[in-house]
């Protein structure tokens, strides 16, 4: 048996195709007017769980940036420190507006909630803004999507 | 590998925080700022319907949709990159 390092499934390889994913839900759940409402809070809710799992594979990143967070640090890495921190604020507040203005998914769930037109507003602001800084990050991390897609994908096949 | 340590725990820090800012933002949702928003909000019909029922509006979704990702992710995402080419060769 042919024991080959190609073959085991590393953390890099999951981490690409996660965040692969995670971009691919995320320009779902911003195509509304293709999807309409109901496929929006639909994508919109299964994207959460990737998304959690893509903080989470990176919290090691966020805990060595964020300990040294008055040391000097280099101009790129502090910029994507203070931007990731904005991004997931945004994130949290879009996700969570989404949520309790929820016309289809929750209610079809039992779950009825009463609309305040307060948290729509903020949803459908943050959620615009979110997807300009959402182009900011990707830009930070094309290189690494760039490269590990060359070797996990384009060089298997 | 250790599971508590390296996945649940940063799961529990990222919901707690998550939890504090929708805690934060609920307490502005009460303030004097929050309610000229929702009278604004009111009065705005919501943006997305249902989803296209015709071959006709499918596209004209479609192009919506591509000129929205286009500007608001495309448009980011070059402006940073020439930024960020110009950066590094300096």
């Amino acid at each position: 048996m042919q024991q080959s390092t190609d073959k085991k499934f590393s953390i890099t390889q999951f981490k690409l195709f996660l965040d692969l994913l995670v971009l691919a839900l995320f320009i779902a759940v911003n195509i509304p007017q293709l999807t309409g409402l109901a496929g929006h809070e639909w994508v919109s809710f299964v994207f959460v769980a990737p998304f959690l799992v893509h903080l989470i594979m990176n919290w090691k990143w966020v805990v060595n940036v964020f300990a040294r967070l008055f040391q000097k640090l280099p101009g790129e890495t502090r910029f994507n420190q203070i931007w990731d921190l904005l991004l997931f604020i945004m994130m949290t507040l879009v996700v969570f507006s989404g949520t309790v203005v929820s016309e289809k998914a929750l209610p079809a769930l039992g779950i009825h909630i009463e609309i305040d037109p307060f948290w729509r507003s903020i949803h459908t602001g943050m959620a615009n803004l979110l997807m300009l800084m959402f182009g900011v990050h990707l830009t930070m991390h094309w290189k690494w999507i760039v490269s590990n897609f060359r070797r996990y994908v384009l060089q298997k096949a | 590998m250790n599971f508590i340590k390296d996945y649940f725990l940063p799961a529990l820090v990222f919901i707690a925080v998550a939890a504090l800012l929708i805690f934060g933002f609920q307490f502005l949702a009460q303030t004097g700022w929050a309610v000229g928003v929702r009278e604004t909000a009111a009065s705005t019909p919501p943006e997305i319907g249902d989803a296209p029922a015709t071959l006709t509006d499918f596209f004209a979704s479609l192009g919506i949709s591509t000129v929205r990702m286009t500007l608001f992710i495309g448009l980011p995402f070059a402006v940073t990159s020439v930024v960020l080419k110009r950066t590094q060769k300096s």
